[in-house]
């Protein structure tokens, strides 16, 4: 049984996805919260396998939501969720240290996959978002100028990263690797934790100049 | 009866300077009456004088100078000539002279001398050439610049609204997809919970699917509409990334295996919304194309920019058909959207070419120009866009 909390300012839209949830065997949804604020205070008790957080919230977003939700519950996994496919938006998300995304107009059944394959240590990744990685650790400049402890991708990860940027499926990239398609999850998973303690490291950085 | 007396002496005595006279004028090759004054009208004339020197005994010694002041600095030595020539005299009063001397040097101090002036057109004269040169030049610099603020204003202005026109474009799609968005997802979401129940029959749930996918369909529409007009997007990358991740969406779950080859990284070059827009359109025909058409299981989608063009292509191991202007073996509903691409692709400025042969695929190229420079200036209008 997997466990979820809900975070989405839409009461409506809370209350249905909650209800298709529990629907479904195998997930239930044990708490929702309407606010940002309301979550980082209720969640620490239910402590929820999955997180759906809602990106667009009045008040607190869900970006800032999920970055200090990651430092109450470094274990939680939090799958975002948008209404746009707004790149940058959802690469933020996941900088703040997000493990997947779902667009909310996606077929609900593809809700129960992203989180089953979060809650399983997975970290689905698009081209489009893996555009904005490859991008994101290009432009930290040469190694001289990084902060200390900036993570560098190794060539494989790189690898990995620059063919799913160009549009490849993980099967084609297991295929090209000549490595299995776990692998490859393996892979992204380690992009993506390289990819928090970058944001991480960068906010502090910025935090130090101000 | 009068006395004439006559004094010889002087006649002999070398002492006493040769007597000067004009004899002649000439204006424009013309004689005119010599007089003491000379009055030329306004213009550009040829003045030539005619002297001679008297009153010695050997008159063919006689040397001569003239100028004319002020033009000429200096006396001009005229030898044993007695021809002076001036090519043009500007407007204004001079004064002519001539002097001779001996063959002992004894000039002529008083020698003769004519005044000569030259009118000014109305335009030469300095009270009103002054003014007018200052006016003309202020009122040409003050065109100009009249002229580029006017150009400046305008073309602000047009930024000005273009900008406002977009950013209220932008909050429509918006405020439509939150206010529509959610009811949507939620119709979604009940509906395909609700079609899960086992004790519905068959056909029920069936239908209940129908509506929870129309109502996802339509999510993705205004998804589409909100993406094509906000300006954040309005780069070479984001288009390409866009098109992309579509194409890949789109041949999910329907068999057809679809490759793309995108370069890894694409320079924030900005297009404009319209550009970005007839792409989107363009490229989803040319999806849709390959789906319902093609009967093909491979799909490429590959999207290359070489510093000036961007190219877009769309292939795939179908059918294929013989490419013509009338699209005969086509059906209707490919012909249509063929039409629509090249037209797409011609209102920006592109060009849209269809390679295919039966049993061979199809590949529809896209191929538009993007200038580095194209919208650097409107990128700036950017500055202040709807935060969503």
């Amino acid at each position: 049984m997997i466990t979820i909390s809900i975070v989405d300012d839409e009461k409506d839209l809370r209350e249905s996805i909650a209800t298709f949830i529990n629907g479904s065997p195998g997930f239930r949804c044990i708490s929702s919260y309407g606010s940002a604020k309301a979550a980082l205070q209720g969640l620490p008790a239910d402590r929820p396998n999955v997180v759906l957080m809602d990106i667009n919230m009045a008040g607190m977003t869900g970006i800032e939501c999920v970055a200090r939700l990651k430092e109450l519950m470094p274990e939680v996994q939090t799958v975002m969720l948008t209404v746009y496919e707004d790149t940058g938006q959802i690469f933020n998300a996941l900088s703040a240290g997000a493990s997947g995304y779902l667009l909310k107009r996606s077929k609900p059944s593809k809700l129960l996959e992203a989180i089953r394959e979060v809650h399983e240590g997975g970290s689905p990744m698009s081209s489009s978002i893996a555009r904005k990685v490859v991008a994101s650790f290009q432009k930290s400049g040469p190694p001289g100028e990084k902060p200390p402890n900036h993570p560098h991708l190794s060539p494989r990860e790189e690898a990995v990263l620059n063919l799913l940027s160009k549009g490849y499926t993980y099967k084609q990239i297991a295929d090209e690797l000549g490595i299995s398609i776990d692998t490859i999850r393996t892979y992204l998973r380690r992009i993506y934790e390289k990819l928090h303690v970058q944001s991480r490291t960068e906010a502090v950085v910025k935090y130090l100049r101000l | 009866m009068g006395v004439v007396a006559t004094q010889p002496w002087l006649r002999t005595n070398s002492l006493v300077p040769p007597t000067v006279l004009i004899e002649e004028v000439m204006v424009d090759g013309a004689p005119v009456s010599p007089a003491e004054k000379l009055n030329l009208p306004p213009g550009r004339h040829q003045i030539e004088l005619q002297y001679t020197g008297l009153g010695t005994d050997a008159p063919e010694r006689i040397q001569f100078r003239y100028r004319l002041i002020p033009l000429d600095a200096d006396w001009v030595e005229a030898g044993v000539r007695r021809t002076a020539f001036y090519n043009y005299v500007p407007p204004g009063d001079y004064r002519f002279q001539v002097s001779a001397c001996d063959r002992d040097g004894v000039w002529n101090e008083t020698g003769a001398s004519i005044t000569v002036k030259v009118s000014r057109h109305f335009w030469q004269s300095w009270w009103i050439l002054g003014p007018t040169l200052l006016g003309l030049m202020v009122s040409i610099a003050g065109a100009v610049r009249l002229v580029e603020r006017g150009k400046l204003q305008r073309r602000l202005k047009n930024l000005e609204q273009e900008r406002r026109l977009e950013s209220e474009r932008t909050r429509i799609a918006q405020d439509l997809h939150d206010q529509m968005g959610a009811k949507l997802c939620r119709i979604s979401f009940l509906s395909e919970h609700a079609r899960r129940n086992d004790r519905l029959p068959k056909d029920l749930q069936h239908e209940i699917g129908s509506i929870s996918e129309t109502s996802r369909e339509v999510l993705h529409s205004l998804d589409e509409i909100v993406w094509a007009v906000d300006p954040q997007n309005d780069t070479l990358e984001h288009a390409a990334s866009y098109i992309a991740q579509y194409a890949q969406d789109y041949f999910q779950m329907t068999g057809i295996e679809c490759e793309l080859s995108v370069p890894a990284r694409l320079p924030a070059h900005p297009i404009s919304s319209q550009m970005r827009h007839h792409l989107f359109l363009a490229a989803h025909e040319a999806l849709t194309n390959i789906l319902k058409h093609s009967g093909a299981s491979q799909a490429k989608v590959s999207i290359h920019y070489d510093g000036s063009a961007l190219e877009i292509t769309a292939s795939d191991n179908g059918a294929g058909f013989i490419p013509s202007t009338n699209h005969s073996e086509v059906s209707s509903e490919g012909r249509d959207g063929l039409r629509n691409m090249a037209q797409r692709l011609t209102d920006i400025g592109g060009r849209c070419r269809v390679e295919s042969n039966p049993g061979q695929g199809t590949t529809i190229r896209f191929t538009v120009p993007v200038k580095r420079f194209e919208a650097t200036l409107e990128n700036k209008s950017y500055d202040n866009h709807i935060d969503r």
